[in-house]
């Protein structure tokens, strides 16, 4: 009986609610490679950071104060007097870092396989989006402890406006809210940190993931699995989402979780890349902290704005690099998508891409010293010519021929 | 791909090159500390509430949970408070459940006397990490250009008096020693002897950094306790979740 009484409940609800289709389109019957590898761990992965963060963010807000007089003081009260506040706290503060690690790796991927290439270059554009929104998410949630670090970086970097001619000075104090960063603009980062920028990420996310679904997902071969159906319309590489690659997903995600207990018990400052020493004093106007640095996640751009000599050049170096990753879908010009069968000159040069992004990282966290800014620019000049190199070294070089079938 | 390589092993020594130029600091000693060890606290707690505390408060703790974390417990015959008053504090004022730890010099007097308000202790530990804490209130020399007639070899030109000479001694700079990636031993030379020796001033020095490093995140052995749980469960998690799926994939050729 309860069975014919639930059946009838899912049928009234399915005809006021496409649930069913919904499921089967995204889940039951939704196909994707079979040959997928560890590489394809970091989508769903960085959903779940994103959940996590939205979680511990939630109950982060209900006793934080963000008032400059209040701040530093409601997040030791946190860590102090909240029941489990440090634990909410340091899975905020981790799940940042895990968040552009797992992003990171997932960017990798896109790199590797190809994931950029015709019919994905809109996906891939969507998903440098949600890269800038996690860039801008962080920068505002980094203000909010109100530590001497967050209170100098969101001044060093706000002031970066301020090159820009005749408008950068007024939209600064715009930006600020105020002549130098102050309690006007932790309200406000605060505002942007907790309700416009989730609402933009949580939007750009889901037209990410409806990009992917119309298109489906590549694998590490590089062949598009819908051009070999079988009778009935279902591609013969193919295999379910659900159960597959839930079940998949499901153990990547407690061996993810394993890592990030492993930070968030044992080493929560993480040797002070996820946590700043510095930030352990409140913000002060009168005491500069010896050495600005942003987090690890942003220093690679940090590095190239401080190896242009000039500060508007170094802006628009900063931004280029960012910018550039827009363009990558029609830079490649490879007649094969994957790095497996790609030609030699495109392996040479992802491989020394990744390390002076690697190198550009740490130097970004480091004082300038004149054999530093040398070979930040060595190691920017890498990172522009690994893109402006694309066409010219995937027309000349000689790839091997894609299987015609997943093996 | 000789090139590439060769490319390679430049920028591997260009890097360590430029790594090595930058630790032109003095190298801090470590200190291993025990925040499980009762009575290590509680010699800390002494030391900072007879030296350091006239100066320097901790807020962001009370009276009452300290009291708790470094294991004083009420007895029979006394309470809580009077424990914590005999023990610990210097002052007749009376402990309520919000008593933070308050230093009793004004602001007035501290910029005065110091150039500046001496700071709250209560994240010195994380801000500067228990190595340094521990090198720093080793690393006072005799210096007469300076107001308090010392100075600090990891805080040059610091504006707090060496609190503790009377029992470490008196240390003066050798000369013509480079401070380039040194230890402080090699640097500094005792020229008057302390009311304790070098290990007991060194234990001493350890039982307060252990207490301002529970002080600085009271939370922390509770913390690692938590996680062996957590991490326990997770690997029985990811144990099940492998074997989940492989029972699932079975099926895929």
């Amino acid at each position: 009986m309860y069975k014919n009484l639930s059946e009838k409940l899912f049928n009234w609800l399915n005809k006021r609610l496409p649930v069913k289709a919904f499921y089967e389109d995204h889940m039951s019957k939704y196909y994707a490679p079979k040959n997928f590898n560890f590489w394809y761990y970091f989508g769903s992965l960085a959903m779940l950071t994103f959940g996590i963060q939205i979680l511990s963010g939630i109950w982060l807000a209900m006793f934080y104060n963000p008032s400059s007089k209040e701040a530093f003081d409601s997040v030791e009260y946190i860590m102090r007097d909240v029941k489990f506040g440090w634990l909410i706290r340091y899975i905020h503060s981790t799940g940042a870092s895990f968040f552009f690690i797992v992003v990171y790796l997932h960017i990798f991927r896109g790199f590797l396989y190809g994931s950029y290439k015709k019919p994905r270059e809109l996906l891939w554009i969507i998903g440098v989006v949600i890269y800038l929104c996690l860039m801008a998410e962080c920068f505002f949630g980094y203000l909010l402890p109100w530590g001497n670090m967050s209170f100098w970086g969101a001044q060093v970097i706000t002031s970066l406006f301020g090159a820009i001619p005749i408008v950068g000075d007024p939209l600064v104090e715009w930006i600020r809210g105020d002549y130098t960063v102050s309690g006007a603009t932790l309200n406000r980062f605060f505002s942007l940190h907790v309700s416009a920028m989730p609402l933009i990420f949580l939007a750009v996310i889901v037209l990410h993931l409806t990009a992917l679904h119309e298109v489906g997902s590549l694998n590490p071969d590089g062949i598009e699995i819908k051009e070999n159906k079988d009778s009935n319309g279902i591609p013969v590489d193919g295999i379910p989402f659900h159960p597959y690659y839930t079940v998949k997903d499901l153990f990547g995600v407690s061996v993810f979780l394993f890592a990030f207990f492993s930070v968030v018990f044992f080493k929560p400052d993480f040797f002070g890349f996820f946590l700043e020493g510095p930030n352990f004093t409140p913000a002060d106007q009168l005491a500069t902290p010896e050495h600005i640095a942003p987090v690890w996640y942003m220093t690679p751009y940090y590095a190239i704005l401080r190896a242009v000599p000039n500060k508007l050049a170094g802006i628009l170096a900063m931004g280029a690099a960012i910018a550039i990753l827009f363009f990558v879908p029609w830079l490649d010009r490879s007649p094969v998508k994957s790095m497996r069968y790609k030609g030699i000159l495109s392996k040479i040069a992802l491989s020394l891409f990744i390390i002076s992004f690697v190198i550009l990282g740490y130097l970004g966290m480091q004082p300038p010293s004149e054999g530093k800014t040398l070979l930040a620019q060595i190691c920017s000049l890498i990172y522009f010519i690994f893109f402006l190199s694309m066409p010219i070294l995937s027309s000349i070089e000689k790839c091997k021929n894609p299987p015609e079938r997943v093996k | 791909m000789n090139n590439v390589k060769k490319l390679i092993i430049y920028f591997y020594f260009l890097f360590f090159a430029l790594s090595l130029n930058a630790s032109s600091n003095i190298k801090l000693d470590l200190v291993e500390i025990n925040l499980e060890s009762k009575p290590s606290l509680q010699r800390g707690a002494k030391v900072f509430f007879d030296y350091c505390q006239g100066c320097h408060s901790l807020k962001y703790i009370r009276y009452s949970d300290l009291a708790t974390g470094i294991g004083l417990t009420e007895t029979k015959e006394k309470s809580l408070d009077s424990i914590i008053k005999e023990t610990l504090m210097h002052s007749s004022n009376k402990i309520s459940e919000s008593s933070s730890i308050f230093s009793s010099i004004s602001k007035e007097n501290g910029v005065k006397w110091f150039g500046k308000m001496p700071p709250d202790l209560s994240l010195i530990s994380r801000y500067r990490g228990n190595d340094w804490l521990y090198t720093y209130m080793r690393s006072f020399y005799k210096d007469s250009s300076r107001p308090w007639g010392v100075n600090n070899l990891i805080f040059p030109d610091v504006g707090m008096p060496h609190i503790l000479l009377k029992l470490q001694g008196l240390q003066v700079l050798k000369e013509g020693i480079s401070h380039h990636d040194q230890n402080i031993d090699k640097i500094l030379d005792l020229v008057e002897n302390g009311e304790l020796s070098k290990n007991e001033y060194n234990t001493l020095v350890t039982d307060l950094v252990t207490f301002l490093s529970y002080v600085g995140e009271p939370i922390q052995v509770e913390r690692t306790k938590l996680g062996i749980g957590v991490l326990i469960y997770l690997f029985i998690l990811i144990v099940a979740l492998f074997f989940l799926k492989r029972e699932y994939w079975k099926d895929v050729k």
